[in-house]
């Protein structure tokens, strides 16, 4: 990686603190400060002990968990198949339509999620033209359906999910400097190897952003079984919603929020561990 | 779309086979997008809006006659604009920070931008709100924002980070040898070098804040966001006017976009031609 | 959870903020395209009208003096007429403000509950409730007392609900509009007629076949079915029925849980049985005739959503005044004849006789005997047991 900006160090050291400051404080105060309060709930469990909650989700829940990550680990990999040659068509090969192109892969976020997934409920309808067309296909079972199944809650999730794969990706491949692209395409006799060699590694940051922005927020993510899904794909997201507000037992659903906090920033590390980066993101 | 510039990698091997794949993932980007529109020109008899029945005019031709559904979005409008500009800044803002310079505060801050994301949305809002509650704060367009922004920082951050890293910093250098004001520096090489990446985080932190339901649904009082009008009204109907007020939204934004890329494509050849 | 629908096909949503010209001035803004970043603006201009304090971060709301005489309604969506509002101000000289902002009965409550416990306003004098979460909110002592004395029509209410376990003598509340669930389906897909509720177990209908996320709706059908009766059941009644509900979840028999949505995947022919609300298949009727609702010939369930007077509310005249309004037979046939419910007042079913002559005749506004008969009302769970039975619930519905 490029080195430091040479004034940093003769600068004070101030300057990192300064620029940060006001994001920081406002994630302190809006966020650090109310969930360390919730997490005092979890551990306020009056006469049981204070990781009762805790075993509780592990053993009712673990299979909600492993699903969760499951459905989001396959998520983010269809994600990055999708969304890095369409980041890499925009970044290389498309010049003038570049900003076009970046536009129009977040426009369609501009409705309402609620309002596309009905829109997906109506393509994939039992006797819509998706089903029809798997089902002469025989992909499909005669009588098969597509709502309701883990094929429909995974589709959901990728599909929600891709602009958050294919942005950081796109940035961090357009900054690849074109030089090192010819260079090693003087080097390199395959386009491929040019690619494998240098264009990948340099696109590392953006998969690992992209991946992130995926993988954590699909883990928590529930709206898309509950709506494409039959019961028996139901997520964690779905069961803390439910703890929380409908069977109203906080410590349980306190202690259900950070063990998927705590999971997913597990793997989180281990990923970025994988990857070879320095640091988380 | 193929561009046959100098170094462009795969412009001869395979380019129309990627070209084709990435057509393909950009069609089914907007497969419900012209289910949408399609069916703010159907004509349901009923409440709701899943069954084709005929072709009409009716939604387009009165548009806004549910005033709440018309005031959620204008809400939303605001809120996605306020926090986002917001949002970009502190986002930018951190991950300048974080690229730059090596210093230990790096870490924890890293740390802290990758929370929010692992956090369940109702573990957000509801805590979120017990804050503002015991602060005697009321619930409305402010603490909207405020939750917002929140959620965008991370987002933004993460974003412009993976533009920044590998940034060649001596170009900072090299400027700083011939402008010799570090302002200046940051506002005519690093800026325009890392705009890209702002953009595109602030169109991401946009594009949350309108979609975002359960953190708003606790801190948002008595209003009524859009997702959140949305959600409820879909429990009793779903009228073709939502359908209509989504493609309105689309076609202003796509609008604004050609617009934008005209532009800049002009002042691009302007440049070039200038020289 | 709402389950209301109108004869006509909009959704009205009288939001009428005493501040209504920003809708006006913002109309002729939103017509044209891109509005995305002119809003911006919009909203500083905005603002500056936003008199009532709801932007502000100002300690409780503040009560301008044209305003302190509006009285605010938070109801379901689509269960009223269009015209009652508009009607009881010209009526009365009030004004009223009416937001479909309940959705949901737990979400609605995780809304307010903060505020509330601390006796922070919620800017609303009247909310409507179910009856399970309506006693809950009187149980905590978040509601306040009716004022008889503006509310003299309360003499219309039904005998049936004048006593109800969870508010005695209807001191903090009174129903709104009560309903019905039983089974919705489709004759075309399941081939014949369907009577009892255990046919909703029929093999035949795997995979076709939807439940109730309502806990006291689905269970207590179950336990209907299994001959025990939910207004006296017990936790082992509960686990028998969630028993039986987790096994045909596993095997996919039922295909999702769900609240509203089943309306319109009966409508689209993904489904052949539900658990329905009578007044969603009634506000089917005219798309797809052929839908039916029935009362399972085991029993089914009857709940009401009843009007509550938060306590931070200072204004419950008025609040009294709007239910007065709601409880004269004429208003109510109105509002029956746009959201097909039960109405909880006295001589309804003559005024509707009058003005919607077959609405009158149909059985889901107007039952006959000896489906009343069989109507079940849900008994009152204490926190504990309500936690529990939500409990076993939710891991019958999804584990």
């Amino acid at each position: 990686m490029a080195g430091i900006a040479a004034g940093g160090s003769r600068r004070s050291a101030l300057a990192p603190w300064l620029l940060v400051a006001p994001g920081v404080l406002w994630l302190l105060a809006f966020y650090l400060v109310p969930t360390v309060a919730l997490a005092r709930t979890s551990f306020a469990t009056g006469d049981l002990s204070w990781y009762d909650g805790y075993q509780r989700a592990f053993t009712d829940y673990g299979q909600h968990m492993l699903r969760s990550f499951g459905y989001a680990l396959t998520a983010t990999v269809a994600a990055i198949l999708l969304g890095y040659p369409l980041a890499y068509v925009m970044a290389f090969r498309a010049e003038r339509l570049k900003n076009f192109l970046l536009g129009l892969v977040i426009l369609p976020f501009f409705t309402t999620f609620l309002v596309r997934t009905f829109a997906w409920k109506t393509i994939l309808n039992d006797d819509g033209p998706v089903v029809n067309l798997l089902g002469s296909l025989h992909l499909l079972p005669p009588d098969g359906r597509l709502l309701n199944t883990v094929w429909a809650v995974i589709g959901g999730i990728t599909y929600n999910f891709l602009p958050f794969m294919i942005l950081p990706i796109y940035v961090s491949l357009e900054k690849i400097d074109r030089r090192l692209t010819e260079a090693a395409q003087d080097l390199y006799c395959n386009q491929f190897t040019a690619f494998r060699k240098v264009v990948l590694p340099l696109s590392l940051p953006g998969v690992l952003a992209g991946s992130l922005l995926t993988f954590i927020p699909a883990s928590g993510d529930f709206l898309n079984a509950e709506l494409l899904g039959s019961p028996n794909q139901k997520m964690l997201g779905s069961v803390i919603q439910g703890q929380f507000l409908t069977v109203r037992d906080y410590p349980l659903a306190a202690a259900l929020s950070f063990a998927l906090m705590a999971l997913i920033t597990l793997l989180v590390v281990m990923y970025a561990r994988a990857l070879g980066t320095e640091d988380l993101a | 779309m193929t561009a046959e510039r100098k170094g462009a990698v795969g412009s001869r091997w395979s380019g129309p086979l990627l070209d084709a794949y990435a057509g393909l993932v950009l069609l089914y980007l907007f497969l419900p997008i012209f289910v949408i529109v399609a069916y703010s020109f159907n004509k349901p008899e009923g409440k709701f809006n899943f069954v084709w029945k005929a072709f009409s005019l009716d939604a387009w031709k009165d548009p806004l006659i549910f005033p709440a559904l018309v005031d959620a979005m204008k809400l939303s409008l605001k809120v996605a604009a306020v926090s986002t500009s917001v949002a970009t800044v502190f986002g930018a803002l951190i991950a300048l920070a974080l690229c730059r310079y090596r210093w230990k505060g790096a870490g924890p801050v890293n740390f802290l931008l990758v929370l929010p994301l692992t956090t369940p949305e109702v573990v957000l809002g509801s805590s979120l709100l017990s804050l503002f509650l015991q602060a005697n704060a009321h619930t409305g367009f402010v603490t909207i924002v405020i939750a917002h922004i929140m959620f965008s920082v991370s987002y933004v951050a993460l974003t412009v980070k993976a533009r920044i890293r590998g940034f060649d910093w001596t170009l900072e250098e090299a400027a700083m040898d011939l402008y010799a004001n570090p302002l200046r520096v940051i506002f005519k090489v690093t800026l325009p070098l890392i705009a890209p990446g702002i953009a595109a985080a602030a169109m991401l932190s946009f594009a949350l804040s309108l979609d975002d339901f359960i953190i708003t649904l606790f801190n948002a009082g008595s209003r009524v966001t859009y997702p959140l009008y949305v959600y409820g009204a879909r429990r009793a109907a779903f009228p073709p006017q939502i359908n209509v007020l989504a493609t309105v939204i689309l076609l202003g934004s796509l609008l604004l976009l050609g617009a934008t890329v005209l532009w800049q494509n002009r002042r691009l050849k302007e440049a070039l031609t200038g020289k | 959870m709402s389950k209301h629908e109108y004869d006509e096909s909009e959704l009205e949503a009288l939001v009428r903020r005493a501040l209504s010209r920003r809708a006006f001035l913002g109309r002729t803004a939103a017509a044209a395209g891109g509005l995305a970043f002119g809003s911006a603006f919009l909203s500083a201009c905005a603002k500056k009208e936003a008199g009532a304090g709801a932007d502000s971060l100002a300690a409780g709301a503040t009560a301008t003096g044209s305003t302190a005489k509006t009285v605010r309604i938070s109801n379901w969506p689509l269960y009223i007429d269009k015209e009652t509002v508009a009607d009881f101000e010209k009526a009365t000289g009030l004004s009223a403000t009416y937001t479909e902002d309940v959705n949901d009965n737990n979400e609605f409550f995780a809304k307010i509950d903060e505020p509330l416990k601390r006796g922070q306003s919620i800017d609303r004098d009247i909310i409507v409730l179910t009856d399970w979460m309506a006693g809950r909110l009187i149980k905590l002592g978040y509601t306040q007392p009716i004022d008889d004395k503006a509310f003299p029509n309360k003499a219309n209410l039904v005998d049936s609900l004048r006593n109800v376990g969870f508010d005695p003598g209807r001191v903090h509340s009174v129903p709104w509009m009560s309903g019905m669930t039983g089974i919705g389906y489709n004759p075309k897909k399941t081939g014949r007629e369907i009577t009892s509720f255990n046919d909703i177990f029929d093999p035949k209908f795997k995979g076709q076949v939807t439940m109730l996320t309502e806990m006291r709706d689905t269970l207590g059908l179950v336990m209907l079915a299994e001959g025990k009766d939910p207004g006296n059941c017990t936790v082992d009644d509960a686990k028998a029925a969630c028993a039986k509900i987790k096994k045909y979840r596993q095997n996919g028999q039922i295909r999702a849980f769900t609240g509203n949505d089943y309306a319109e995947d009966l409508a689209a022919g993904n489904l052949a049985v539900a658990v329905a609300w009578s007044g969603d298949i009634q506000g089917l009727a005219a798309d797809n005739p052929e839908l039916r609702w029935i009362a399972p010939k085991e029993g089914a369930m009857l709940y009401s959503d009843n009007m509550l007077i938060p306590k931070t509310s200072d204004r419950g005249a008025l609040a009294a005044a709007f239910m007065n309004y709601v409880y004269d037979p004429v208003h109510s046939a109105k509002i029956v004849a746009a959201a097909p419910y039960l109405s909880p007042v006295k001589g309804t079913g003559d005024e509707l006789a009058k003005t919607h002559p077959e609405l009158a005749k149909s059985p889901l506004l107007n039952p006959p005997d000896d489906v009343r008969a069989r109507l079940h009302v849900f008994r009152w769970l204490e926190d504990a047991e309500d936690t529990e039975f939500n409990r076993l619930f939710q891991d019958a519905i999804g584990a």
